[in-house]
């Protein structure tokens, strides 16, 4: 018995330092991904994990001009408890590291938000929000030339918004893909006194002139957001498609209400567009919205869970993500494709792999 | 005077006397032990002792038969010692009086021979070193062991009138087809009719070992003194099995073994599940992941089933299933299926439950290496190598506990 003994506690010796061989985010996000498209050029790795204190990576590929994206050059992101961290990836290689500091993160909400845009180089456009004060929201444009010069620029948004005549109120902000080869397209929803504003900027990567244009929208009431909200997502849906069905253009707003635990959604919009009167519904979604896509529909990628909303706010397809992170939407060849990145951390090493599917197919994921 | 002498001789052989010469018996020594009033062992201490000394008085003097007779009264006497002993079989009888308690034990000795009727050895004496029945040395026994060495030699009895008398018969009963071993060269094949013989030496101890495919190995002792009869009780091997087990010292785990009536192979299936695991962490206990496995296992035994270690070697295959919450179950993604190979041991350690330690090398088979790797962990997982659509997984274990049903 004593021989048995030992032998059990050898084995619980040789074992206890061996991890599960599962991960459910992993498996998740790899019984997802096998319904979408893999980029061949992955994975690309990153010697950029700094141990557990960071947390959400992801990879935004730089985007073409031409549409899509080159994988060879993109940004590594991630999250640790002060800041956003930002590695800037050229040809394969890591260039310069660099940290944007998030002064009082949104315990909800995501703690800045990125999106690619498009340029001859690879740039990031990144947002960061702070959950007390809209007045010390900004804006920064991420830029890596290769091979490792990297180089940082920010304004605050109330740059922008300033001289449309609002000031300190920035709530909202999204990025939507452009088939122009350009620019894309940055939606801004700003508070004042009594009323918001709305306005929508042509971007493009190229500095410093980042802003190339303007689209203020006559201010309006939107009394059904609580009064104090520092912070929303924003999305609005200018119908590239002139699809009939989504006549009018929509505005989305969407927020964490502390009281139910959960979050709200509205949807105003003015009939005829842009110069009636405002109408407004809330939705029935209860997650986050984190994106408004081409199609008019509305994804949410809250806790990793990938919901697909109709622009009324219905429940279309629900999809495990796991560790599947939704980066953009981009058009490639003049038709949109959702795209997501999957980071694989081994060897203290990151791998990102690049998965896409077209816009008009996503909801294909919940079936 | 030659035709007398021959006609002696003639009606003697007739009448049955032998001519040959007379033949040794071992003698058989009854080993007791006794606890005077006022002694600090216990009962369980004394039966631990006095197996110790059978054992040295046995490897010692291997012409005399140690026969175990149970703890005598604080105050027995010679009489009621022979009494014991003769009740036992045996035609001798040591008693060990056990005084005192383990570090300042006083032991008395005395050997009596109830052939001679005389007193072989009496002493007294005490240890101070003792501790525990573990701690016994030879040594311990030096002196018991030398006080009764040669003092029992072995009987001189006359020699049976003729050879076959010489021997006494055992007949044995059991199923048709066993194999009993134990009782000299060649085995006994017991017939069709269910019975058999052998001619034995009597007054000596035999160990039977009767086997059976589908039924379990009896192994049994017996005391031939003379012609004897003797059924073996055989019984049937359990067809089905339970198993309770611990993978990797965290996973519990269960499986329903089928065993082969006549052949020495197993089949087993069974689940192991990391829904409840031990999280082997010094903050957490228990830990909760949504992922079960489904394994059948087939094998076959290297060993007897009546050795105390018995081997056996098996493939299983496993199947991974993912059952999160909110989501319909489903094989894991990223390595559905393995493979794993099985040498393991079971040690019995009741008539119906056997301990066992299986080590468990596995493949897991995965279109994604890759996601198999990062499922690991940031660091190296120690045992891992991963092949382009396998990772190996060189270091499990299980342990449990199996039941015949």
């Amino acid at each position: 018995m004593k021989k048995i003994g030992l032998l059990g506690f050898i084995a619980a010796l040789c074992t206890s330092c061996l991890p599960i061989p599962f991960d459910l985010a992993v498996s998740q996000a790899a019984g997802t991904a096998a319904k979408m498209t893999r980029d061949n050029s992955g994975p690309i790795s990153s010697n950029y994990f700094q141990g557990e204190s960071q947390r959400d990576f992801a990879f935004y590929p730089q985007v073409l001009a031409s549409g899509g994206f080159d994988y060879s050059a993109g940004f590594v992101t991630a999250l640790d408890n002060v800041s956003v961290n930002i590695q800037a990836v050229a040809n394969g290689s890591q260039n310069t590291n660099w940290n944007q500091p998030i002064p009082n993160p949104d315990p909800h909400a995501p703690a800045y938000l990125g999106w690619p845009v498009k340029s001859g180089t690879s740039y990031l456009f990144g947002i960061v929000f702070d959950a007390l004060s809209p007045s010390s929201s900004g804006y920064a444009l991420f830029q890596a030339t290769p091979p490792s010069v990297f180089t940082s620029t920010g304004s605050s948004l109330l740059s922008l918004v300033a001289p449309l005549g609002f000031v300190n109120s920035v709530i909202g902000a999204s990025v939507s893909a452009s088939p122009s080869a350009t620019f894309d397209l940055l939606h801004v929803l700003a508070v004042g006194a009594t009323s918001y504003l709305e306005a929508a900027f042509q971007v493009q990567s190229t500095l410093p002139n980042v802003v190339i244009s303007s689209v203020p929208r006559p201010s309006v009431a939107l009394p059904f957001i609580p009064a104090g909200v520092k912070r929303v997502m924003y999305f609005y849906d200018d119908n590239t498609a002139a699809d009939p069905s989504r006549v009018d253009n929509r505005s989305f707003a969407c927020w964490y209400d502390a009281s139910s635990s959960s979050w709200v959604s509205y949807a105003w919009w003015q009939t005829p567009t842009g110069v009636g009167s405002t109408f407004s519904m809330r939705l029935p979604a209860d997650h986050r919205l984190d994106a408004l896509l081409s199609t008019g529909q509305l994804l949410s990628t809250e806790d990793g869970v990938g919901r697909l909303y109709d622009r009324d706010g219905n429940l279309q397809a629900t999809f495990p993500l796991g560790n599947l992170t939704y980066i953009a939407e981009e058009y490639v060849g003049g038709a949109p494709r959702c795209y997501f990145s999957q980071c694989l951390i081994y060897d203290h090493t990151l791998h990102f792999n690049i998965y896409w599917i077209p816009t008009d197919q996503l909801g294909t994921l919940g079936n | 005077m030659r035709g007398p002498l021959v006609l002696v001789l003639v009606l003697l052989s007739a009448s049955g006397f032998a001519l040959e010469a007379p033949r040794q018996i071992p003698r058989r020594l009854a080993v007791a032990v006794s606890r005077p009033q006022g002694s600090k062992f216990t009962p369980a201490d004394a039966l631990m002792i006095a197996r110790s000394l059978h054992q040295h008085l046995q490897d010692a003097d291997g012409q005399v038969v140690i026969v175990e007779i149970a703890e005598m009264p604080a105050a027995a006497t010679p009489v009621e010692m022979g009494s014991a002993a003769t009740a036992a079989g045996a035609d001798s009888w040591m008693l060990l009086t056990l005084d005192g308690q383990w570090t300042s034990a006083r032991l008395g000795f005395r050997a009596d021979d109830l052939h001679s009727n005389s007193t072989v050895a009496q002493f007294s004496t005490t240890r101070t070193t003792l501790s525990s029945p573990a701690s016994l040395p030879g040594e311990t026994w030096a002196d018991a062991v030398g006080a009764i060495a040669g003092k029992f030699p072995m009987i001189e009895v006359a020699a049976p009138p003729a050879d076959s008398e010489q021997l006494a018969r055992l007949d044995l009963t059991a199923l048709p087809g066993s194999v009993i071993t134990g009782l000299g060269s060649p085995p006994i094949r017991v017939d069709s009719s269910g019975s058999a013989f052998r001619m034995l030496l009597p007054e000596r101890e035999y160990t039977l070992r009767t086997s059976l495919p589908g039924y379990v190995v009896v192994t049994q002792k017996i005391f031939l003194s003379g012609d004897r009869e003797l059924a073996v009780q055989q019984k049937k091997s359990s067809r089905w099995g339970l198993d309770v087990s611990l993978s990797d010292s965290r996973a519990p785990g269960m499986d329903f073994t089928m065993a082969f009536p006549t052949l020495p192979l197993f089949m087993r299936l069974g689940i192991t599940t990391y829904a409840l695991a031990l999280a082997l962490s010094p903050t957490e206990v228990f830990l909760s992941v949504p992922l079960t496995n489904i394994e059948l296992r087939a094998g076959i035994y290297l060993s007897p089933e009546d050795r105390f270690f018995r081997f056996y070697a098996g493939l299983g295959a496993f199947a991974r299933i993912v059952h999160a919450k909110d989501t319909f179950p489903m094989f894991d993604p990223v390595a559905p299926l393995g493979f794993m190979l099985l040498a393991g041991t079971e040690v019995p350690i009741s008539a119906q439950g056997r301990l066992y330690f299986e080590y468990t090398p596995s493949v897991y088979l995965t279109n994604m290496p890759d996601a198999l790797r990062a499922a690991l962990g940031s660091d190296n997982a120690p045992g891992w190598v991963f092949a382009s659509s396998e990772g190996f997984s060189l270091i499990s274990f299980r342990v449990g506990y199996r039941w015949q049903l």
